[in-house]
Parts: C-alpha cells; sequence; structure tokens
C-alpha cells in the first residue's frame, strides 16, 4: 500500500523558481511541499555565472528583461544580503568593438532605468586593474554576484520555519489524475526506495528544462528547447568587478568574481532534449572560454582552471510553436486549466535566476486565486533568513579565529549564531580553504536538508576551494557519521561519491594544476588509503525511476481510492 | 661547485641513489625542492601488487616473466630481476642501520596493510610497527581489533575503518571496536587540539608525562583487544621507539596505520634516509631547485640553480628524479606533456581526452600516470632523441609504469635510483683507474 501526505500546493522543482514559491506560497499561509528530485539548485540553478544582472546586459536587445533585472537586483540586494556582493560590473570595450555600440548601450540603459557610469579607460583599470589594459572605453553598471546555493537554501529555510515540508532527493514518477483534474504527483524516495503519494489541490511545474517530461505525465505538450552552456571556474578571484564585454552578446564575454573564484562564460548550445542529464563541456568550448576570456582580463591566461561545468536554459517554444522559431526567453507562465483544460496544474518556466522571484510572485498569485487566498505577495520586502544583520556578535574566543567567524557570517548571516559556540570541537575547521568548521557542517546536516556531501557543499562551500575537497572531503564524510545516520560505510560513499563528481569537472581540464591536483587525491584516496576497494553498503541499491509515462498506474490508483486512504 | 655525483630530486629514488654513491666514497649532493611524496605515502615499500592487466600478484620475484610479458619497458623489465632484488636487499639493510626494521612475509610473497578506509592495499616491505595481514587467511588469529583514534583529530576516522572493515567475510567472526582517547590537558592547549594535524599530536605526546597519561586513557576507553590500530602520530623519526614504550605502558599489541597528509610512517623513512646520507658525507642542498641546465655534445655539462643563480653546479653524473606531475618533475600542457628542466625526451598520450578514465576510482589504470620521460636499459636520457650519457633518470617521471595501480612506486623508486648508483661508481672507479694508470705511466 502506497503511503500519502495531503497539502495544498505541491512544487515540483528545488531551482530558484521552485524554492522561491515555495516561500511565497509559505508567507501567504498557503500549505504546500516541494519535491525535488536531486538537490536544491543542483540543475540550472547552480549552473550560471551566479551574476546579480543589473539589467544593463540586456538593455539594448530587450528592455523589458532589463526592467525587470534592475528592479529585482535592487529588491535581492535588500532581502538577499548573505547570497549578494555589492561588487558592481564594467562594460569595456576593446579596440574590436565599435564605440558606436557604447553609445546606443547608454541609451538604452537609460531607458530602462539603469545607473550607469561612463568611465575613462584609465578610471577603469584603477577600480578593476586586472581588466584588459587595451580598452578603449568603460561603462560602470550595478552588476553584482549572487551564490544560487545559498539563495535556494534560505527560501526553503524561511518557507520550511513558515509550515512548508521540502522533499530532496525523491523523483517525481507520475501525477495523480482525476479525469481532467491533476489531483497530485506520485513520488519516489530515492534514498529509502519507498513510493508514496503526495494529494494537493494544485501541481506547479517549476522543474525547469525537466518540466517538459512533468508535462508529458499529463498529456501536455510543451516544447522545449535546451541550449547548453559551459563554464569555468578559476583558481582565484582574479577581478573584483564583473567585467563584461560593451558588445552584442556572445561567447564567454562575462567574467565574474564570487566568493574565493572567479567564472568565466558562457558559451551556447543546442543540444537535443534527451541529452539533458548527459552534459560534458567540449575541448572546442574550452579553447573559447580561454582565448575570449584572456581578452576581458588577460591574466586568465596564466590562471590555474579549477574545473568546468555546464547548466541547460530552459528555453521555450511559445504558441505551440515546435519548430523553435519562436522561443520565449521571457517568463512563461501556463495555467494549464485555461490552456489545456487540465485542472489543478500549472507550469513556470523560461525566465532567469535574477528574476525568480517575480516568477515564484506570479506562480504564487496564480495558485492564490485558485485556492481563494487573498494575502498579498511580501517576499520584495521581507528579508530571508540570513540576510538580516546578525543582532549580537558571538563572543569570540582567542580560538575563534576572524577568518573563521567571518566566513560563517558571510554565508549564514545572523543564522551564524546557531552553529558558532564556544567549543573547541565545533570551532575546529574542516575545509580549510574556504574556512568551514565542523559546527557549520553539523549544523548544515542537522537543519538544512543535506544527505550528502555534494548537498553539503552547495549548503557551505566545503570542498569547493583550490584543493577540491582534498582534505576536507574525508573529514567531513566522518561527521556524517558522527551527526547524521550514515554508517560508516555509508559515509564511505559518500565520500567517493563527491570525489567522483568532482572529477566531472576535473576531466575537462585536466591539465596543469588540475592534473597535479587529481594526481595526488589519486595517489591519496586511491593509493594510501584504497577507496576502490569500499564494500558495498548494507542500503539496497539505488532505485531507478520507473517514471510512468503512460496513466495506466494512475487510473488504478483512483480505482483502489479506498484502499489507499484507508 | 664540483661533485662526483649531483642528484636532483630528494624523494625516495634521489636519495636511495645519492647514500649509494656516499657509501662508494663519492662526493654527492641531492638538490631538494621541498617535501618529497614520503610525506603522504604509507612508509610501506610497494614492489608489483598488480600486473598492468590487473592480475593480483602474490609473490613479486615470481612475476617478472610475465611483467616482461605485458610490459617490456617497465622500469623493472629495463633492470632484470637480479638487480631489482640486490636493490631492495641493500634498501633493507641500509634503513635497518637507522632503527627501522623493513620486513616481507617470511614466503617473501606480498602482504596487506590496512588502510585507513577499513580497505587493504597489497604490499611487500612493511616497517615493524605496521601489523602484515597475509594475503590469504587474512584476519590470521585476530579475535578482537580496537580502532582508536585521538579525540577530535580530524584526519582518522575509525567509524569509516570499522564498518567497512567487519563487512569483509574474512573478518565477519573478528570482533571491531573503536575508541577515541582524549589528550591530556585538551582543555588548557592554546591551540585547538581539535585542528592539530598528525606531526602537532606527535609533538604533544613526546612529553614522557603526556604519553603516560594518554596510555592510562587509552586502557580505559579501549578494554580489551588483540591488536590496537592507531594513527600514525607518533614520534620525530623515532615514532616505533615511541609506540614499543606505549606497547609496554598499556600492554597492547598496538599497529599504524598512515593518515590524512602529513604521513608519520613516510616522513620516519624519509628522516632516516637523510640522516644515513648526511653521516655518510652527502650534502643536501634544501629548498633549492635546478632551473636549466646545459648538455653539449650528448653531455650534461652544469646546471644552474635558483639559489646558485648564475654559480653553475657542476658534477661527472647527474641524476634526475625530480618526481611526476604533482611535483612538478612533469609538466602537463593543454595539449602536449614536457619534462620542464632539461627538455627531455617523453612519451606522451596525443589527445588530452584519452589521458584518464571516466570514473575517478574504477578497475582500469589511468593512462596519464605512465607517461613520463623514456631512458634506455642504462637508464640514461635522451633529450632530442640523441643519448645524454651522464644523465640518468629514476622513480616517479620514468614512462611505462603505474606506481599506484601496479603497487610498485617505492620499488620502482628504490631499485632505479640504486641501480643508477652502481653506474656512477662503476664509472666513477674506472675514471679514477684511468687516472691512476695515467700518473703510473707518467
Amino acid at each position: 500500500m502506497t503511503s500519502w501526505l495531503e497539502t495544498d500546493v505541491v512544487i515540483i522543482g528545488g531551482g530558484a523558481t521552485g524554492t522561491g514559491i515555495m516561500r511565497d506560497c509559505a508567507l501567504r499561509g498557503i500549505k504546500c511541499i516541494l519535491v525535488e528530485r536531486d538537490d536544491l539548485a543542483s540543475g540550472t540553478t547552480g549552473r550560471n555565472h551566479g551574476l546579480l544582472h543589473s539589467g544593463a546586459r540586456y538593455a539594448v536587445t530587450d528592455e523589458e528583461s532589463a526592467r525587470e533585472c534592475i528592479q529585482e537586483n535592487r529588491i535581492l540586494k535588500n532581502i538577499a544580503r548573505h547570497c549578494v556582493e555589492d561588487t558592481q560590473g564594467l562594460f569595456i570595450s576593446l579596440p574590436d568593438d565599435d564605440l558606436d555600440f557604447q553609445k546606443s548601450f547608454l541609451t538604452a540603459c537609460g531607458r530602462a532605468d539603469i545607473d550607469v557610469e561612463q568611465l575613462s579607460p584609465e578610471e577603469a583599470l584603477r577600480l578593476e586593474p586586472n581588466c584588459n589594459p587595451n580598452l578603449i572605453g568603460a561603462v560602470k553598471v550595478p552588476d553584482g554576484t549572487i551564490d544560487p546555493f545559498r539563495l535556494a537554501s534560505s527560501n526553503v529555510l524561511d518557507a520550511v520555519e513558515h509550515g512548508a515540508r521540502l522533499f530532496n532527493h525523491t523523483h517525481v514518477t507520475g501525477l495523480i489524475r482525476e479525469g481532467h483534474a491533476v489531483r497530485g504527483v506520485r513520488c519516489l524516495n530515492m534514498k529509502t526506495g519507498e513510493h508514496f503519494d503526495i494529494r494537493s489541490k494544485q501541481v506547479i511545474n517549476a522543474a525547469g528544462i525537466w518540466g517538459q517530461q512533468i508535462c508529458e505525465y499529463g498529456d501536455l505538450n510543451i516544447k522545449m528547447f535546451p541550449a547548453k552552456g559551459s563554464l569555468l571556474i578559476l583558481d582565484y578571484r582574479i577581478n573584483n568587478l564583473v567585467i563584461n564585454r560593451c558588445r552584442k552578446p556572445s561567447d564567454a564575454d562575462i567574467l565574474v568574481p564570487g566568493d574565493t573564484i572567479s567564472l568565466i562564460g558562457t558559451t551556447s548550445e543546442r543540444i537535443d532534449y534527451d541529452k539533458i542529464d548527459d552534459l560534458h563541456v567540449t575541448s572546442r568550448e574550452i579553447d573559447v572560454l580561454l582565448e575570449e576570456g584572456a581578452k576581458l582580463a588577460p591574466i586568465m591566461a596564466n590562471t590555474r582552471v579549477l574545473r568546468a561545468y555546464a547548466g541547460v536554459r530552459p528555453l521555450v517554444a511559445v504558441d505551440g510553436d515546435t519548430s523553435g522559431r519562436n522561443i520565449s526567453r521571457g517568463i512563461v507562465l501556463l495555467d494549464h486549466a485555461e490552456r489545456d483544460g487540465m485542472d489543478g496544474f500549472i507550469t513556470i518556466t523560461g525566465g532567469k535566476l535574477m528574476t525568480y522571484r517575480m516568477m515564484a510572485e506570479w506562480a504564487t498569485d496564480l495558485v492564490a486565486k485558485k485556492l481563494g487566498n487573498t494575502q498579498p505577495c511580501i517576499t520584495h520586502t521581507k528579508p530571508l533568513p540570513g540576510s538580516e544583520q546578525a543582532q549580537k556578535k558571538v563572543k569570540h574566543t582567542a580560538s575563534l579565529a576572524k577568518p573563521i567567524y567571518q566566513s560563517a557570517y558571510y554565508r549564514h548571516g545572523e543564522r551564524a549564531e546557531k552553529f558558532l559556540k564556544n567549543d573547541k570541537k565545533s570551532q575546529a575547521v574542516i575545509c580549510e580553504c574556504e574556512m568551514v568548521t565542523s559546527g557549520e557542517v553539523e549544523y548544515a546536516i542537522k537543519e538544512l536538508d543535506v544527505h550528502n556531501l555534494v548537498d553539503l557543499r552547495r549548503r557551505t562551500r566545503v570542498g569547493m576551494g583550490p584543493c577540491q575537497g582534498e582534505l576536507c572531503s574525508y573529514r567531513a564524510a566522518g561527521l556524517f557519521s558522527e551527526y547524521g545516520q550514515s554508517s560508516g560505510t555509508e559515509a564511505s560513499h559518500l565520500l567517493s561519491d563527491f570525489l567522483e563528481e568532482r572529477w566531472k569537472g576535473i576531466k575537462p581540464v585536466f591539465w596543469g594544476d588540475a592534473l597535479r591536483e587529481a594526481e595526488f587525491t589519486y595517489w591519496i584516496y586511491e593509493g594510501l588509503f584504497g577507496v576502490s576497494d569500499i564494500p558495498d553498503s548494507d542500503l539496497p541499491p539505488l532505485p531507478t525511476p520507473n517514471l510512468d509515462t503512460d496513466n495506466s498506474t494512475a487510473t488504478q490508483t483512483n480505482e483502489n481510492k479506498s484502499e489507499v486512504v484507508s | 661547485m664540483k661533485f662526483d655525483s649531483l642528484i636532483i630530486g630528494g624523494g625516495v629514488a634521489g636519495l636511495s641513489c645519492a647514500i649509494r654513491c656516499a657509501e662508494a666514497g663519492m662526493k654527492t649532493a641531492v638538490i631538494a625542492a621541498g617535501q618529497s611524496a614520503l610525506h603522504f605515502s604509507s612508509g610501506s615499500i610497494d614492489f608489483l601488487s598488480r600486473l598492468p592487466n590487473g592480475q593480483p600478484v602474490y609473490h613479486p620475484m615470481a612475476a617478472f616473466d610475465e611483467l616482461q610479458q605485458q610490459s617490456p619497458e617497465h622500469p623493472y623489465c629495463k633492470l632484470g630481476k637480479r638487480k631489482v632484488q640486490e636493490a631492495l636487499d641493500w634498501y633493507q639493510e641500509m634503513i635497518k642501520a637507522r632503527g627501522i626494521y623493513l620486513s616481507s612475509q617470511e614466503d617473501e610473497a606480498n602482504h596487506l596493510r590496512l588502510t585507513p578506509m577499513g580497505t587493504f592495499r597489497s604490499t611487500w616491505l612493511s616497517q615493524q610497527t605496521v601489523h602484515q595481514f597475509p594475503l590469504t587467511n587474512t584476519a590470521g588469529k585476530l579475535n578482537h581489533i580496537a580502532l582508536v583514534t585521538i579525540d577530535g583529530f580530524r584526519d582518522f576516522q575509525p567509524k569509516l575503518a570499522a564498518d567497512n572493515l567487519s563487512k569483509l567475510a574474512q573478518f565477519k567472526d573478528v570482533k571491531i571496536t573503536t575508541a577515541a582517547v582524549e589528550l591530556p590537558d585538551f582543555e588548557e592547549m592554546q591551540r585547538n587540539p581539535c585542528e592539530f594535524r598528525s606531526i602537532d599530536i606527535s609533538r604533544v605526546l613526546r612529553d614522557e608525562r603526556k604519553l603516560h597519561a594518554f596510555a592510562k586513557s587509552m586502557i580505559q576507553a579501549v578494554g580489551k583487544a588483540d591488536l590496537v590500530v592507531l594513527p600514525a602520530v607518533f614520534g620525530n623519526g623515532d615514532g616505533a621507539a615511541v609506540i614499543k614504550l606505549l606497547e609496554g605502558l598499556t600492554g597492547f599489541t598496538i599497529c599504524e596505520l598512515p593518515t590524512m597528509p602529513p604521513s608519520l610512517l613516510g616522513i620516519r623513512l624519509e628522516e632516516a634516509m637523510k640522516s644515513h646520507l648526511k653521516m655518510l658525507g652527502g650534502i643536501i642542498l634544501v629548498g633549492d631547485e635546478v632551473q636549466r641546465g646545459d648538455i653539449e655534445d650528448g653531455e650534461l655539462k652544469r646546471v644552474f640553480t635558483r639559489n646558485h643563480r648564475d654559480m653553475p653546479l657542476i658534477a661527472d653524473n647527474y641524476l634526475i628524479a625530480t618526481g611526476s606531475f604533482f611535483s612538478r618533475g612533469m609538466a602537463a600542457q593543454r595539449l602536449s606533456i614536457d619534462e620542464p628542466i632539461f627538455n627531455l625526451d617523453t612519451v606522451a598520450i596525443p589527445d588530452r581526452d584519452q589521458w584518464y578514465q571516466p570514473e575517478f576510482f574504477t578497475s582500469k589504470a589511468h593512462p596519464f600516470l605512465k607517461m613520463g620521460v623514456i631512458c634506455n636499459d642504462q637508464l640514461q636520457a635522451s633529450a632530442n632523441n640523441q643519448t645524454v650519457d651522464n644523465l640518468f633518470c629514476a622513480g616517479a617521471l620514468l614512462a611505462h609504469y603505474d606506481p599506484v595501480f601496479e603497487g610498485c612506486g617505492s620499488g620502482v623508486a628504490i631499485s632505479t635510483g640504486f641501480h643508477v648508483a652502481e653506474q656512477m661508481i662503476s664509472k666513477h672507479t674506472a675514471h679514477q683507474n684511468q687516472n691512476n694508470k695515467e700518473r703510473t705511466v707518467a
């Protein structure tokens, strides 16, 4: 017998949009459950530049997007201070670029209400000494950076504190349908292999590029056109201001600083829909990123590349177009009751990380209307947990070094007080690159829905630094058996899975220091520690979700309803 | 400065070669850039644990014919079985003089050493403080193993090891427990003891009063066990003596496991080799690095180092034993690999996508580990396809073998280092005899 839960709204997808809807619903008093097949921000949300757009990039080509960006830019700087760095950005013109473009750029920014300041090359170089000294012009814009992992996690944290529930590592295997209505989702817990149902009045499909599959469960036809974008992470923070190229958007024309590193991207390449879970960064993309990136900041040519990764933009064909010509890059909100006569089902997709909150607001407005909820949206004014200034700083003992508590406040804002304790064990640094303490790891495992080392990396930056988890992954694995539910063998597998996941990003840039570091990791973990011989865990092998694309099982559920309910 | 032999690289290969040369009375210097790979090694000597095709090796000595078949260019095949054996025998004797007793199984088979993950790696010689688990009947007569750590120590996690070990069929009847022992004066320490690395703990326990207190807590925390496994956190080169003392104080049979770096078991070997070399009159130029050298007419004439700038170092014979990529003996570019000091001839795989396996932990070898410098059967290097007669190579920068997958890193380092020394010695002796003869004639 399948166990089941009941709620008002089920949200599918734990990216920025889904977690934003979760928070918006919760703050309006709407009961909701979010289901995510992997972890928060593990899809497109966590696979981009982490650029807090000023909108300037879109000003010339798409004024509407530009306006949305600058509006949300201002909101996020207020409500998500711990996720945002107000670095400012430059749009530089190089000798190959047309200064006429700069002129129309300035005009367009003005039209979209984006504060810009034209700088001389000398002024630009004073602000950002690492940008290409051959520049012929520059414009300063209110760009910044945003940490998408912290953003998604903070949205969830607030939602959960307002009564919502999260199931990460849970696949949606089908929709529960009653005639022309969707009445919930069927789920598979990937950790335990358990199947369960969630009954709800409304289901919101916020699964991004994976939303096409979700729609297929309801026999709804939505055509998505996945566009792969690849990026490289550099070992140092080589720039303090975002550096953009002042020309029509093109490959590898944005260099973004982020915490301890910098990011160069992106490329853009159409891929087949069946390849969205099998992304590879090609050697050609690497070449383009390195060559074009070095034009923005020549120092990049001598900087170690830490890893490469790729994300998929969820571009949607509108109005039943299947050719891909009529593609929307903007926000797409589909009320399937209206569009397809399918009650209780909404799709929100398209858009950008920048506009996640606005997308969430639109989707929540729609669902609230259907549920008869009249509470207003407050997500644009109410700060996220962690965004408030710490009330009282923890008593700093001599043993709690400044870089440790500063990193903690930087990542968790006032919430850092929950784990900055005056005891030696919790103060011990686990990840020396990113200054993550044992206490922060314990807090993440116990309170931030962390189930493995990859989740932990997203919440705390463990293993994101130059060593890519050399020492800390073993130490943190130990903490999973101490503070989490993992046995020693499970914790060992978490370790090898984590190093395997890191390896995916290292392979495309396997030369120079990345090769050296990987060789060292291999000596330690294979040569010294014998990781490839870890015995199988006691847990049953991970289930393969039997994705239910026909409706036979769903129908069956309806017939057996009384049995299920009892 | 002029030497009989100049060794570039202070790892196992370089030090082995230098010690052998110094033993023979040659004026020998080692240029050591920094810490060697011994700082993150097991401190056991791997000879040959697996053949290139993955087949496990029981008796390394008996596997030479098969190795010759599978990998004729392997450094072992260049030397031949007799010379490899001679080198490893020599190493055992040499290091014994410094109080480290390396031994193999009685029948000269490989044995297993326990890893910090509770898995096993096959090796050939282990130090006296390491428990040798036989390849067959691995658990032997052990009924109860206690895996013990220092409370708060991050770099050894006994619970992971215990759970994994207890899952092995051979250990299903063995009781496996874990315990954590607090360091004496834990609360009073200025630095957070939970951030100590192995070497910091060794400094605390060097204080005999604290070692006694530690022994007391250990008896309480552990109770009874046939074998107590501790992370290698003892001694400053004299760890074996400290463990002997601790065994006396506790009554336990104690064995050590290497930890996350620094590995004191490996450092112990390095310290022993360095002090032995110095005792023999060898010179170690610490923290210096060779930047370039002049090769003329197939001979290396001189090298220049960072610290000595334009003052050349000159020798009759040179060894390059600068290690692989991590140690910067080799450098990998986006499209090629090279040996950065002399630009020696290398073997590389042209397509970078073929340098590695799709999965990091796999039953297959990663091909990049076999890339390196080419040498002839005399281990002489070549540049632009011309042999450099007085420049030899040894250890991890050599091509055609995989130290991790084949489990042969230290064995290759010792035997190639030793064999280079033997050739340097015979060249030196011939040269001296020649001089003497000329003098007599004159």
